[in-house]
């Protein structure tokens, strides 16, 4: 161990703290050099000298009682989030109230919607004109002389019927 | 006494008070130099841990998780105020035939709480936590938030500094001080 080695343990060594390797390197050296021996004494003396000096000027002094009444004080008085808290209780039941209005709503007001169907804004309710093409099925009976015969066929035809028709709503869009 | 904070009962509050209060104000007083402003630091410290008692997790002890919050809280009031606390002045009667010492005292005081506020924040925290509060240096680290080496040059140039500000009381070594020498 050299005096720079020596320099920057000279603290841990006045802790206490140094491994017992170190421990040992540093009281070799300490007995060979002088000079390190010198600024560990000063070291030493000029700690104690503080550490005195420190206790020597506050000694007096004392927590008021003022000082001590406002903590004790403060100990009443609510923080922050206890008082966010008992407001949220306060208010919370209505909260929950309405959000299950809200939802029962939103669910039941959905109910009328088709898979896919975009329920447009209902605005007033106005006669519209509806084209619908309609499917009629027809029986058709023909007849033919067959030698002395009279054979007769039924056959049904479909017909699709174009009709237009007024409606009081207005179509959902699809 | 995290408990005491917690549950903010009275009683276990004021046992807290009774038991760290007045160290707690010894070391606020060291770090600002006036009185009156180390009791509303201490004050001041305990409303914060009543309303962040629930931020306390236990990896130090109680008193340094206070006198962090009295740091921070010491380092807002030097910045707000810039504070220059003037030696008191001596009362002409402090000195007594019973008590002769006493003017001294009060002069000494003085000197080393006028060198105290000379050194720049760092240093006199590190002076107030190794030679007041007896940390040491991995323990100043620590609570600092700096490496040890860090801590260590501190100390060397805050001793030094005091030296310096103080010949007469605390050059009783000779010159050469506190200087590291290389060889």
């Amino acid at each position: 161990m050299n005096c720079k080695d020596f320099q920057e343990l000279l603290f841990e060594h006045l802790d206490g703290t140094l491994p017992p390797e170190e421990q040992g390197d540093l009281r070799q050296h300490l007995s060979l050099c002088e000079e390190c021996r010198e600024q560990w004494t000063k070291q030493r003396l000029l700690g104690e000298h503080l550490t005195a000096r420190f206790a020597q000027e506050t000694d007096e002094l004392m927590l008021s009682r003022a000082a001590r009444a406002r903590i004790l004080q403060a100990c009443e008085r609510p923080t922050l989030w206890e008082h966010v808290a008992a407001v949220w209780r306060e208010v919370s039941w209505g909260w929950g109230l309405a959000a299950l209005v809200l939802c029962g709503i939103a669910l039941f007001g959905s109910r009328g919607l088709k898979p896919g169907a975009v329920p447009l804004a209902r605005g007033p309710e106005l006669p519209v004109m509806v084209s619908l093409r309609l499917p009629q099925v027809m029986a058709c009976y023909s007849f033919r002389k067959e030698g002395g015969l009279v054979v007769d066929t039924l056959v049904y035809r479909t017909n699709v019927v174009q009709e237009s028709l007024w409606s009081s709503h207005k179509p959902h869009a699809e | 006494m995290a408990a005491a904070l917690r549950t903010r009962e009275p009683r276990a509050v004021s046992a807290l008070v009774d038991a760290v209060g007045e160290r707690l104000l010894r070391s606020a007083y060291l770090l600002c130099g006036h009185e009156a402003d180390a009791q509303d630091l201490v004050q001041e410290t305990f409303f914060q841990a009543l309303r962040t008692a629930h931020r306390y997790r236990g990896e130090s002890s109680v008193y340094t998780w206070l006198h962090g919050i009295l740091l921070n809280l010491t380092r807002h009031y030097h910045r707000e105020r810039k504070r220059i606390v003037a030696c008191e002045t001596v009362p002409e009667a402090a000195a007594t035939e019973e008590c002769p010492v006493a003017s001294d005292r009060v002069v000494a005081s003085s000197a080393l709480q006028t060198a105290l506020l000379k050194l720049s924040e760092p240093h006199r925290e590190i002076l107030v936590l190794r030679f007041y509060e007896h940390m040491r240096v991995y323990e100043i680290a620590e609570h600092l938030g700096i490496s040890d080496g860090t801590v260590k040059s501190r100390l060397h140039y805050a001793l030094n500094k005091m030296q310096k500000l103080m010949p007469e009381e605390m050059n009783l070594f000779g010159s050469r001080g506190t200087e590291v020498r290389t060889r």
